[in-house]
């Protein structure tokens, strides 16, 4: 399903003394089957652009295309079930939305909401717990009494159970400690090959960004202020620095090697393994091998 | 160093039928040290944290600040005097409409006069360079900004210790580095006593000392680059992250290139593989 963004604009409480111009004259392509990062700093407008994804949020100028559906300014956004089952959305912290008694009624709710019958909500609850690395047992357990981190990974499954085509991801790993982080990033990944989603995450990692996204959106102050691939955005790590971002720590090294041997590396280096394989190369070019 | 906080041989357990959250841990905190105690989700740092400061209690053994214990009842105001506590979620820790009635609220409490507490205010808003946002709503600012006028708070109401709970954790990398610049520079001009609890090594690496918990128990203690280099397996085994410099190194030496123990920084690293080149 490909989206397509043009000319959006959005007005927090226009023509009032409290009206915010949030996002300017965004125009984006996302292609099917993309992994996308957007990145940008707190107030970038990166959080008010998803939102416009699955018509939480409506432009007040521009429009966007998902799939077969046209969202536009100044048009009533009719019945918007069929795109929001398509579109789900992963929100910062999504185990403050846990309500329900026990954890298979929480992941049954939306599902059961866009019409799938009790019967099968609960084999698709069964079925995610392994996808999202719990056990069977928390099934009829209250999801307040699990970890903070299982209780992120029911309210995840509640996303997936409704199966979407695009999957938005605010933020997913906040507050996680690296390996929860680890874990959780590898997860999507996989669903993202497997179910050949197309996956937005919103992200303040550049790490995450660099080794997962195809591409990366870089937003600031309501605006695209680059887009690209991992390797092109790279390429300008002043202009990263210069709105508050940082490089991954692996291209920061690779610049400093570029510095002190006097020569021009590729920056496509995102893992450890990958630096010390770049590392060995150069060494050898150099003769030290 | 003055031993500040002698924590002897403590048990603690949430409820009776539940497993014991610390065990059997004893560690001295030193006066004007910073001390990294990292470890795992539910290795028992943060609870070992509330310990500290007497918002729980051990079941057995005792804990000392400044020579006050904390299960004393009498002594419980002696010691929150002494020690100040940043939490790791910054919208949880607001109680006043402006950044300045948020630092006032400690002060107030403590019935310090108005003219001291003016001056303390400013004083304490400019440690953590945050003294243009006085009349701001906190709720509007930076996760990093949040979290600089919690320790403002703190510090206003002149702590000789700090203990910060994870307060880095949900900050992005820019807001992160400004709360750990300002701990820094507290810690070694105003010479105040840091621990700061936390899963993030590359944080600890900036400590003076590093206790590591795992499942309740004291298991490491040392300096930091030196348990880097010491037991990498075994804090990989506590489900840790080592600092980025540390991976590297170990990903180096299993193809061939073996660098020394003591380069920590990029540059340093840099410098290394430079000499490697200027050897042949």
């Amino acid at each position: 399903m490909e989206i397509n963004i043009k000319n959006l604009e959005h007005r927090y409480m226009p023509d009032s003394p409290f009206e915010r111009l949030a996002l300017v004259d965004v125009t984006l392509t996302i292609p099917p089957h993309a992994y996308i990062a957007v990145i940008g700093h707190t107030g970038s407008g990166k959080s008010t652009l998803i939102q416009h994804l699955n018509g939480l949020l409506k432009p007040t100028k521009g429009e966007i295309t998902i799939g077969d559906r046209t969202i536009r300014a100044q048009e009533k956004a009719k019945n918007l079930k069929p795109l929001r089952k398509k579109v789900g959305i992963v929100f910062q912290y999504p185990e403050h939305q846990l309500f329900e008694e026990t954890v298979e009624k929480d992941i049954c709710f939306g599902p059961m909401n866009f019409g799938i019958s009790e019967e099968a909500a609960k084999q698709k609850a069964r079925e995610l717990l392994p996808i999202v690395g719990l056990e069977e047992d928390v099934l009829q357990k209250s999801p307040f009494d699990l970890s903070g981190g299982q209780m992120r990974r029911v309210a995840i499954a509640g996303v997936l159970a409704m199966e979407p085509e695009v999957l938005i991801l605010d933020e997913p790993t906040a507050g996680l400690d690296p390996r929860g982080r680890m874990e959780i990033m590898e997860m999507f990944y996989r669903l993202h090959k497997e179910k050949k989603l197309t996956t937005i995450l919103v992200t303040h990692s550049m790490e995450d960004a660099a080794r997962y996204a195809d591409e990366i959106v870089v937003m600031e102050q309501g605006k695209v202020f680059m887009h690209g691939t991992p390797e092109e955005i790279f390429k300008e790590p002043e202009a990263i620095r210069k709105v508050g971002l940082d490089i991954p720590e692996t291209i920061e090294f690779i610049i400093k090697l570029e510095k002190k041997f006097g020569v021009r590396l590729p920056r496509h280096a995102y893992t450890i393994d990958a630096l010390a394989d770049e590392i060995i190369a150069l060494l050898k070019k150099e003769g030290s091998l | 160093m003055a031993e500040l906080i002698q924590v002897n041989d403590v048990y603690f357990r949430y409820n009776e039928d539940a497993e014991d959250a610390v065990k059997g841990v004893s560690l001295s905190v030193f006066s004007g040290e910073w001390l990294a105690i990292v470890g795992h989700n539910g290795s028992g740092k943060s609870t070992l944290a509330k310990l500290l400061n007497g918002l729980l209690h051990p079941y057995a053994g005792t804990i000392a600040v400044a020579g006050f214990l904390t299960d004393h009842e009498k002594h419980i105001w002696e010691i929150r005097r002494r020690v100040g506590v940043v939490f790791q979620n910054p919208d949880n820790q607001f109680v006043g409409t402006t950044v300045l009635d948020d630092v006032a609220f400690g002060l107030e409490n403590n019935g310090i006069p108005r003219d001291e507490m003016l001056a303390r205010i400013e004083d304490s808003l400019e440690k953590v360079k945050m003294t243009k946002f006085l009349k701001h709503e906190p709720h509007r600012l930076s996760g990093g900004q949040k979290q600089r006028v919690a320790i403002a708070s703190v510090i206003a109401l002149k702590p000789e210790i700090i203990i910060l709970d994870e307060a880095t954790s949900m900050l992005d990398p820019r807001g992160r580095k400004e709360v750990i610049d300002v701990v820094k520079e507290l810690n070694e001009k105003e010479n105040i006593t840091i621990i700061s609890i936390t899963h993030d090594l590359e944080e600890a690496m900036l400590a003076d000392r590093m206790i590591v918990m795992n499942r309740g128990e004291k298991v490491l203690e040392g300096e930091p680059a030196q348990l880097f280099a010491m037991h990498g397996e075994r804090l990989k085994a506590y489900q840790l992250d080592l600092p980025f410099s540390i991976q590297l190194k170990e990903k180096l030496s299993e193809r061939g290139i073996a660098l020394s123990g003591q380069s920590l920084t990029h540059e340093e690293l840099v410098d290394e593989l430079w000499k490697l080149t200027l050897k042949t």
